[in-house]
């Protein structure tokens, strides 16, 4: 499970570095592939000609981001439910959002997880390092076949 | 019975009331008077029921004598006593007035008792009879004055639709007088007991109109017709097409004002969706760089901490706080908002039980004082009981932080009257609060107490003062400084809107 990956799909370059520097206070940073966007992450995860087939890009957990321009999270989680490559991958909502609406839209649309971006620092490493370990280590995937 | 006897005869006179005396059927009382002045003089001042006259002897002023009588006392019986062979004045007597003659040789005591008792007798249902003619005549006086004075027009017609009588009312209603109208051919528009409508002429106006007439069948003098009753009903017509009208208006006007509301609804709607997402959009983009300051702020103490001296290490801690405070009160603004948006969903909640659910889960958290806690058993209310649940979480919140400097500390949950809805209550022995201020109690993020004595935002209030009002209820509160504060709620009427 050494190649396992960890698609982060977030708009904000600040998230970014800070999701960043909380994996690599854990040596995970280099299992990140980060989408700068919806549009890209959905470019990532289907467009055949970056990659060869949805095996051998494909991430062990996605960490979507809901409110980004374009494509927000919950448009990219729909089309990754209604694809049959990817319809088992496991998807986790990271958002600052507390909305009950984006809680319970997320989960209609098959979300495998949600969580709060909390607001203190360390809370926040917190969280990014125990979703990581969870979903790179613990979590059995789906079988690519499915 | 009361006899006066004009007799001039003192010998007569005396034989003549003992013949009466012996009569066995009738108890007679009589007075006699020699002449008939005298007699008219007693007849004027007391009251006979006959008089019995003395003519036997020839006399000048017989006849004169009983015409007089029954001239002056025209209903008072005269039996006159004539001499033999007096045909002649016996006719004249009758004739004159009298009730009987009687050859005063034959007038032997029961004679003379059974004609003045028949002469007395006659009298009376003659008397009878002329009262019920004045009853009769009454009745019927009072009856024409019915008919004449009724409001409505009536009239009589035979079985063709002629007018065979018509009364007052009937000559104003139609403009006519009342000669004019007998016989004329009227017509019979409808029969039976059912009301039907006439188009008239108004006199007055010589405008069209409508009257509404009832025919009822009778029998007039004899013969079988039809009563007709009539009653000029234009001005009702008018009154109710009025009505009509401005019910028609009415109900347009409503129509219309449904649509302004409609209207004013849907924008109200799209408006506070607008909110909606614009608060949604305030918690994501201001949170975010919130979050950044501090996560960055977090890094650079880590990543380089030996570099900073003490003075850059506490501005750093003060920019952390800052942002925390900030990202708090943007937390409490949301909530705010969303208790505003929440639709409300009522239920019959027992106020008791939730109170003590609440107290139980704040006392968990908080610090292990010593709390005396009454709760008035079974308070119910309508509401949305998650709202209400903050509004409980947040006063008895409040209740147990503002008295964190009490040794002992009591926080009081009831019900008291107000008016038509009940107020509910929560009451605590702490800080409490100048009065002065109270009206700011409710507004978001006014605060009585320092930030530094009583942590907190200040939207507590707001959000129960928000609540409370769309329920359709009030808050106030009550409070002296160190002596304790009580909050008051209502939610509207005891209906549960
Ligand atoms: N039980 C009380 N006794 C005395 N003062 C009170 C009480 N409850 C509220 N107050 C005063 O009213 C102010 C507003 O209360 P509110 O609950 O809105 O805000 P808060 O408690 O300061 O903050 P938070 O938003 O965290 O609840 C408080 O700051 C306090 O000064
Ligand atoms: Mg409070």
């Amino acid at each position: 499970m050494s190649d396992a990956r960890i698609l982060i799909v977030e708009d904000s370059s600040d998230d970014q570095m800070l999701i960043l520097r909380a994996l690599k206070k854990r040596k995970l940073h280099d299992k990140a592939v980060v989408a700068r966007g919806g549009d890209e992450a959905l470019e990532y995860l289907f467009a055949a000609g970056l990659h060869d087939g949805p095996d051998q890009g494909s991430p062990a957990v996605v960490l979507l981001d809901v409110n980004m321009p374009k494509s927000n999270g919950l448009d990219v989680l729909a089309k990754i439910r209604s694809d049959a490559r990817t319809r088992h991958m496991p998807v986790v909502m990271f958002t600052s959002s507390r909305e009950e609406s984006d809680v319970v839209q997320s989960y209609r649309l098959g979300a495998s997880s949600f969580v709060c971006k909390p607001f203190d620092a360390d809370a926040f490493y917190d969280a990014v390092a125990q979703i990581a370990q969870y979903w790179l280590f613990l979590n059995e995937p789906p079988p690519t076949s499915s | 019975m009361k006899i006066l006897l004009v007799e001039d005869s003192q010998s007569d006179a005396r034989l003549e009331i003992e013949f009466l005396g012996e009569s066995r059927t009738v108890d007679f009382d009589i007075t006699r008077a020699e002449r008939l002045h005298t007699a008219i003089t007693i007849l004027d001042r007391s009251r006979f029921d006959a008089v019995l006259l003395d003519l036997s002897f020839p006399h000048t002023e017989g006849v004169e004598a009983v015409a007089r009588l029954s001239r002056r006392f025209p209903n008072m019986p005269i039996v006159v006593l004539t001499g033999a062979d007096a045909a002649d004045l016996a006719i004249q007597a009758i004739r004159a007035g009298a009730f009987s003659t009687l050859p005063k040789a034959e007038a032997d005591a029961s004679l003379l008792a059974r004609v003045l008792h028949q002469a007395v007798e006659r009298e009376r249902v003659l008397e009878e009879l002329r009262r019920k003619d004045q009853d009769l005549q009454a009745a019927n006086a009072s009856l024409a004055e019915l008919v004449e004075k009724n409001a409505d027009a009536i009239l009589v017609l035979d079985k063709e639709g002629r007018i065979l009588f018509a009364n007052e009312a009937a000559s104003r209603l139609f403009g006519r007088r009342l000669q004019d109208l007998l016989d004329v051919q009227f017509g019979l528009p409808g029969a039976g007991d059912i009301v039907t409508e006439v188009e008239i002429v108004r006199p007055a106006s010589q405008e069209p109109g409508y009257a509404e007439a009832r025919f009822v069948e009778l029998i007039w003098k004899g013969t079988e017709g039809y009563l007709a009753t009539l009653r000029d009903i234009t001005e009702r017509r008018r009154a109710e097409e009025t009505l009509k009208t401005l019910n028609a208006e009415l109900a347009e006007a409503k129509i219309g004002l449904e649509r302004a509301v409609a209207y004013r609804t849907t924008e109200l709607e799209a408006a506070n969706a607008e909110l909606e997402a614009f608060s949604y959009s305030v918690s994501h983009d201001l949170m975010a760089p919130l979050r950044s300051m501090a996560g960055f702020c977090q890094a650079l103490k880590e990543d380089y901490g030996n570099a900073l001296d003490e003075q850059a290490g506490d501005y750093i801690r003060r920019i952390v706080a800052a942002s925390k405070r900030m990202a708090e009160l943007i937390d409490d603004l949301l909530l705010l908002s969303r208790v505003s948006r929440r639709p409300l969903d009522r239920d019959t909640i027992d106020l008791s039980v939730l109170a003590g659910d609440v107290l139980a889960d704040l006392k968990e958290s908080g610090s292990g004082r010593d709390i005396d806690v009454a709760i008035a058993p079974e308070l119910t209310a309508i509401g949305d009981r998650t709202l209400i649940r903050t509004v409980l979480e947040n006063l008895l919140g409040n209740a147990l932080k503002y008295s964190g400097e009490r040794s002992k500390v009591r926080i009081e949950v009831g019900v008291v009257a107000n008016g038509g809805s009940p107020a509910y209550f929560v009451r605590d022995n702490g800080a409490g609060f100048d009065m002065a201020y109270a009206d700011k109690l409710f507004k978001p993020f006014q605060r009585l107490h320092l930030e530094s004595e009583f942590a907190g935002t200040g939207i507590g209030l707001a959000s129960v003062a928000r609540i409370v009002q769309r329920h359709g209820g009030s808050v106030w509160a009550e409070g002296e400084p160190d002596k304790g504060a009580t909050f008051f709620f209502t939610l509207g009427g005891e209906e549960g809107r």
